[in-house]
C-alpha cells in the first residue's frame, strides 16, 4: 500500500465513535456522568421506595437531626417532613424541568436558527434581529411577562426557561447553517433538486450536530439553573410542589435555625450542575478538540 | 551520534556557527527529532540558503537560535554568534541580543505585524529597548530606515497602521525594523514565499544590497531554489531534519552529487523538453520527524542500497568548500 | 469614535420602544387590574379612579401618554406602596442597587483579568488548575447557594460581617458584591485565559518577541491589548447578568433596591413600578452595551480591513 493509504485505513473510524472515545479517555467526565446517573436515579427511585413522602409529617419527630442509622437519615424539618426525602422528590422536579426544557429549546433553537442560516437574505436578518432583541432584554422581564401572561403555573415557568434558554444556541446553529450553506455538498443536493425543507433536515442539522451535542449539554446546566434561581424567588415552582430552588429559599430563610435546610438542597444542586459542567467540557474537547 | 566537524570552508572568522546542532520536541520515546547533527557556517557578509521541503525542520532551525522555539522545543549542540555559545542562554539575555546583534524576519508579513500599532511605534520600541534612543530621535532614525528600504512617503506613512500597508511594502518594514540595529547577522524565515513574483524580486535585491553595504550575514531559509539561484552564495540541502549537501551555490546548482538534489533539479519542467513530456516526480512524500536508522531520503531514492537503509551517512567533503552525505559519492555512477 | 458611539445609541432606540410598547400592551391586556383587589368598590369609585388615572381614554391615547411621561422619568404613582409615586420608589432603590451592581462588574472585570491573565502565563502550573477548579465551582454553584452559605460561614459562625443589611459601613457592601460578582469572575478569567493564550500563538507575538524588547513589554503592549477584545464585547452580557443576579442578592442580603420590588410584584398582575424597573434597567444595560462598542471600537484599528 502507498503512505497515502496505510494512512488513511488506520483513520477508519466514525468521527462519532473518535468523539466517544475521547470522551471515555476522560476522566473526569466519565466520573460525573455516573454521579449524575446516581443523581438522577436516587431522585426517582428512593422516594418511591421509602414508605413516606415528602409531605408526610411525622410529629414525633419534628426538628430531628441527622441520624444515619433512624428512619429519617438527614434529619426532618420543623414541620416533621424528612428531609431527604422532600430533597430527592424536588430533585425530581428540578432534573425534569432541566433535562425536558432543555430538549426542547435544543428543538426550537435548532430548527430556528438552522432555517436562518440556511435561508439566509431578509428571512435570517429579522429572525436574528429578533433574536438579538430577547436577548438584550434582561430574563426577568421576560419572565415576568410570561407569569402575567400565562398565570404562574409550571407550564409558565417551562415557557420562560425555554425563552430564556433558547437565544444562544439559535445563534451557533445559524452560524453553522451560514458556514455549511456554501459548502459543496449542499449545492449538490440543491441540484439534484433537493427542497430547501428536505436540504435543511438531512444535511444542515446532521452536520451541525457536533455543536449542538455540546450546547444539550450545557443547556441542561442552564435549564436547571434557570429553574431554580426562579423557583427561589418565587417566580417559579409554587407551593406544595417543591423543587432545589424553593427548597433552598426557605432554607436560607431559616439559616440560623437550622442550617441543614439549606444545605442539603444547596449541596445537592451543587454537586449536579458541577457533573453537568465536567461533563459538557468532556463533550466539548470530544467533539471538538480545536476548542482547547 | 556526534559527527565530526566538516564544515564547508567559511572563509574568515565566522558570524554564526553551528556544530551538531539538533532541535527535539517533547521528551522520551513519543518526542518528534525535527533536526539533527547539523553543522553550518556562516562569514561577514555572506548569503547562505538553507533549502528543503515543507517539514525538513528548517524553519525550526532559525527559531531554535533565536532562542523563540515552542515551549516543548529543546534544542542540542553548539550555537555561536561570532564566538558566543548564545544556545539556552536566559531569556534576559537573549532579549539583548534579539533585535540588536541578531535579528529575524518571518514567512507571512500579513500577520507579522501587530495589528493596533502604528508602525511607528513597532519600530521605534526596538531603539529605545537597544540604543537607549528619546522619541524623537527613534522617530527620525525609524523614518531614514523606511526610506532605506525604499518605503515611498516613509515621514507620513510611519504614521499609519500594519492593516494600511501592502505585504510588499509590510515585508519591508520587518526587513527595517530588523535592520534598525545593524545587526551582524540576519535570519530569513522564507521571506519570499508569500509574495508576488515582482515583490519577491524587488525584496531578494534588497537583501542582497544589506548584506553588501552594511555587511550583514544572512541565512535564509526557503524551499524555492530559484531564490537560493538568485541570491545565496553558499547553500545547504535539508532533508528530513539532516543536512545532504552543503557548497558553493553554483556547484550544487550545475553538478549536484546527490541524489536528493539530483532528483529535484530534474523535477524542474524544462522548456527544452518536447511538450508532453512527463515531469520526473521525486515518488512518495516527505514525511516530517522520526528519524529511523539510515539515510533519511532512503524510501524516494532511485540508488538506494541495502547500506543506506541501515547506516546514517555522514557529511564528507566532496571537493573544494563542499560536503555531502551520501553512502555512494565516489562509486562509479552516471551523476 | 463619537460618531460610533452615537450611532449605536440611536440603535437602540428603537429597541427601548418597542420594549416600552411589549411592556405596556401586556400591562393592560393582561387579566385582571389595579383595581382588582380583594374588596368590591362601588361602581361610581371605579369610574371616577379610571378617569383620574386616564384608563377610560382610547389605547393609543393611554400609550402615548405612558411614554411621555416616562421620558419625563414620571411613572405615575404606585399600587402597591401608597403615597408613593413609582419614580420615588425608584429614585429610592436606585442608589444601593446601582452601587452594587457596578462594584459587583468592577471587581468582576479586575480580579477576572488578573486571573485570566496569570493563567495563561503560567499555564498548567498549580495556579492555573486552581484558578481553573474556584472558577468551576463560581459557574456552577449558583450565587443563591453560595450567597447564603457565606451568610451562614461569614456572618453567623465567624460573625465577620454583617448577614445582611444596609449601611454606610464598607462591610454591608463586601458580601454582596463579591457574591454578585462570582460567577462574572470566572466568566471573564476563562475568557480572558483563552484570548491570551490565543494571541501569544500568534505570529506578531513571534516577532515582538524577535525583536528583544523584553517580556514585560511584549505583553503590556502588544498581547493585553488584543487579547482584552473579547471581554470588552462580554461586558454587556455580564451587565445583563449582573442585573439579572442582583434580584436575588438583594433578597438574600436584604438590601434596600431596586430588585425587592420584582419579587413583590407577583401579588398583583399590574404594576407601574414594574415597568419603570425595567424601562430603567433595559437603559442601563443599553448604555453598558454602548460602552463596550466603544471600548471595543477603541482598542480597534480606526479603519477595521
Amino acid at each position: 500500500m502507498t503512505d497515502l493509504a496505510q494512512d488513511v485505513a488506520a483513520l477508519a473510524v466514525s468521527p462519532a465513535r473518535a468523539a466517544l472515545r475521547r470522551f471515555r479517555r476522560n476522566g473526569l467526565a466519565v466520573v460525573s456522568t455516573f454521579l449524575l446517573l446516581l443523581i438522577c436515579l436516587a431522585c426517582f427511585v428512593v422516594p418511591w421506595v421509602l414508605p413516606f413522602s415528602g409531605a408526610d409529617a411525622d410529629f414525633a419527630n419534628l426538628s430531628a437531626p441527622m441520624d444515619l442509622f433512624s428512619a429519617h437519615p438527614f434529619g426532618t424539618d420543623d414541620l416533621g417532613r424528612d428531609l431527604l426525602v422532600r430533597v430527592l422528590e424536588g430533585g425530581q422536579v428540578s432534573l425534569m424541568l432541566g433535562i425536558f426544557g432543555a430538549v426542547v429549546a435544543v428543538i426550537v433553537s435548532v430548527s430556528y436558527g438552522a432555517t436562518a442560516g440556511y435561508v439566509g437574505g431578509k428571512v435570517d436578518m429579522l429572525m436574528m434581529r429578533t433574536v438579538d432583541v430577547m436577548l438584550s432584554t434582561p430574563f426577568m422581564f421576560l419572565v415576568i411577562l410570561i407569569n402575567v401572561m400565562l398565570g404562574q403555573t409550571n407550564a409558565s415557568l417551562f415557557v420562560a426557561v425555554i425563552i430564556g434558554l433558547w437565544l444562544t444556541p439559535a445563534m451557533i446553529a445559524r452560524a453553522q447553517a451560514v458556514r455549511l450553506r456554501n459548502q459543496e455538498f449542499i449545492l449538490a443536493a440543491q441540484a439534484g433538486g433537493m427542497t430547501g425543507g428536505r436540504i435543511i433536515r438531512t444535511h444542515v442539522i446532521p452536520n451541525s450536530l457536533n455543536v449542538v451535542i455540546v450546547y444539550s449539554s450545557l443547556l441542561v446546566l442552564e435549564a436547571i439553573l434557570a429553574e431554580s434561581f426562579l423557583s427561589f424567588l418565587g417566580l417559579g415552582v409554587q407551593p406544595p410542589n417543591a423543587s432545589w430552588g424553593t427548597l433552598i429559599s426557605e432554607g436560607a430563610q431559616q439559616l440560623e435555625t437550622d442550617a441543614r435546610l439549606l444545605l442539603l438542597p444547596g449541596a445537592l444542586l451543587t454537586l449536579t450542575l458541577l457533573c453537568l459542567n465536567y461533563i459538557t467540557d468532556g463533550l466539548r474537547d470530544a467533539f471538538d478538540p480545536n476548542d482547547r | 551520534m556526534p559527527s565530526t566537524p566538516m564544515i564547508a570552508d567559511a572563509g574568515g572568522e565566522s558570524v554564526l556557527a553551528l556544530r551538531d546542532f539538533a532541535v527535539r520536541f517533547g521528551a522520551g520515546p513519543q518526542g518528534l527529532q525535527v533536526v539533527e547533527g547539523v553543522d553550518l557556517a556562516i562569514g561577514r557578509g555572506e548569503i547562505m540558503g538553507i533549502v528543503g521541503e515543507s517539514g525538513s525542520g528548517k524553519s525550526q532551525i532559525l527559531l531554535a537560535i533565536m532562542g523563540l522555539l515552542a515551549s516543548n522545543g529543546r534544542a542540542s549542540g553548539s550555537v555561536k554568534l561570532a564566538d558566543r555559545e548564545i544556545l539556552n542562554l536566559p531569556n534576559r539575555e537573549m532579549d539583548q541580543i534579539r533585535g540588536g546583534e541578531m535579528a529575524m524576519i518571518f514567512q507571512d508579513p500579513m500577520t507579522s505585524l501587530t495589528p493596533h500599532l502604528r508602525i511607528g511605534r513597532q519600530l521605534e520600541e526596538i531603539l529605545a529597548a537597544h540604543r537607549g534612543m528619546s522619541r524623537k530621535a527613534a522617530h527620525a532614525e525609524a523614518i531614514r530606515m523606511l526610506e532605506l528600504v525604499q518605503i515611498p512617503d516613509a515621514r507620513r506613512r510611519i504614521d499609519l497602521f500594519p492593516h494600511e500597508f501592502s505585504g510588499g511594502m509590510r515585508q519591508r518594514v520587518m526587513i527595517a525594523m530588523a535592520l534598525l540595529c545593524r545587526p551582524a547577522l540576519l535570519l530569513a524565515d522564507e521571506p519570499t514565499t508569500a509574495l508576488d513574483v515582482t515583490v519577491q524580486a524587488q525584496i531578494l535585491k534588497l537583501l542582497a544590497g544589506i548584506a553588501r553595504d552594511f555587511g550583514t550575514a544572512i541565512l535564509i531559509v526557503t524551499h524555492d531554489f530559484g531564490v537560493v539561484a538568485s541570491l545565496c552564495q553558499r547553500v545547504t540541502v535539508l532533508y528530513g531534519g539532516a543536512v545532504m549537501e552543503s557548497g558553493p551555490t553554483a556547484d550544487i546548482v550545475r553538478r549536484p552529487a546527490h541524489p536528493y538534489r539530483k532528483g529535484l533539479i530534474a523535477a524542474m519542467p524544462d522548456l527544452g523538453h518536447p511538450p508532453g513530456t512527463a515531469l520526473q516526480a521525486i515518488p512518495g512524500q516527505a514525511k516530517p520527524g522520526g528519524f529511523r536508522p539510515g539515510c533519511a531520503f532512503a524510501a524516494r531514492c532511485a540508488s538506494c542500497e541495502p547500506l543506506c537503509r541501515s547506516d546514517r551517512p555522514v557529511l564528507q567533503t566532496a571537493g573544494a568548500g563542499r560536503t555531502i552525505a551520501c553512502h555512494l559519492t565516489g562509486v562509479a555512477h552516471d551523476w | 469614535m463619537l460618531s460610533l458611539c452615537l450611532r449605536r445609541l440611536i440603535q437602540g432606540v428603537p429597541t427601548i420602544l418597542a420594549l416600552a410598547v411589549v411592556t405596556f400592551f401586556i400591562m393592560r391586556l393582561a387579566p385582571g387590574g389595579p383595581f382588582a383587589g380583594n374588596r368590591q368598590l362601588p361602581k361610581a369609585v371605579i369610574a371616577n379612579m379610571e378617569r383620574v388615572f386616564h384608563l377610560d381614554e382610547p389605547i393609543w391615547q393611554q400609550f402615548l401618554r405612558f411614554l411621555w411621561n416616562a421620558l419625563q422619568f414620571d411613572f405615575g404613582p404606585s399600587m402597591t406602596y401608597r403615597d408613593y409615586s413609582v419614580a420615588r420608589l425608584i429614585l429610592e432603590g436606585a442608589g444601593p442597587s446601582f452601587e452594587i451592581g457596578l462594584l459587583a462588574i468592577l471587581l468582576a472585570t479586575v480580579i477576572g483579568l488578573a486571573l485570566g491573565v496569570v493563567s495563561a502565563l503560567r499555564r498548567n502550573s498549580w495556579i492555573d488548575y486552581g484558578a481553573g477548579f474556584i472558577c468551576v465551582l463560581g459557574v456552577a454553584v449558583p450565587i443563591f447557594v453560595i450567597g447564603p452559605v457565606l451568610q451562614l460561614l461569614l456572618g453567623l459562625k465567624l460573625g465577620l460581617l454583617p448577614v445582611a443589611g444596609w449601611g454606610d459601613d464598607w462591610r454591608f457592601r463586601l458580601l454582596p458584591v463579591v457574591v454578585l460578582a462570582m460567577p462574572n469572575i470566572c466568566y471573564i478569567a476563562r475568557l480572558m485565559r483563552a484570548s491570551m493564550l490565543e494571541v501569544l500563538r500568534t505570529n506578531y507575538i513571534r516577532t515582538a518577541r524577535a525583536k528583544g524588547i523584553g517580556m514585560r513589554l511584549v505583553l503590556l503592549r502588544h498581547a493585553l491589548r488584543a487579547a482584552v477584545l473579547p471581554v470588552v464585547a462580554y461586558l454587556g452580557p455580564a451587565t445583563a447578568i449582573t442585573i439579572t443576579g442582583s434580584v436575588v442578592i438583594e433578597q438574600i442580603f436584604q438590601l434596600p433596591g431596586i430588585g425587592r420590588y420584582f419579587h413583590r410584584r407577583r401579588a398583583q398582575p399590574r404594576l407601574h413600578a414594574g415597568d419603570g424597573c425595567h424601562v430603567v434597567l433595559r437603559h442601563d444595560r443599553d448604555r453598558r452595551q454602548h460602552a463596550d462598542g466603544y471600548g471595543a471600537g477603541h482598542s480597534r484599528p480606526p479603519n477595521p480591513p
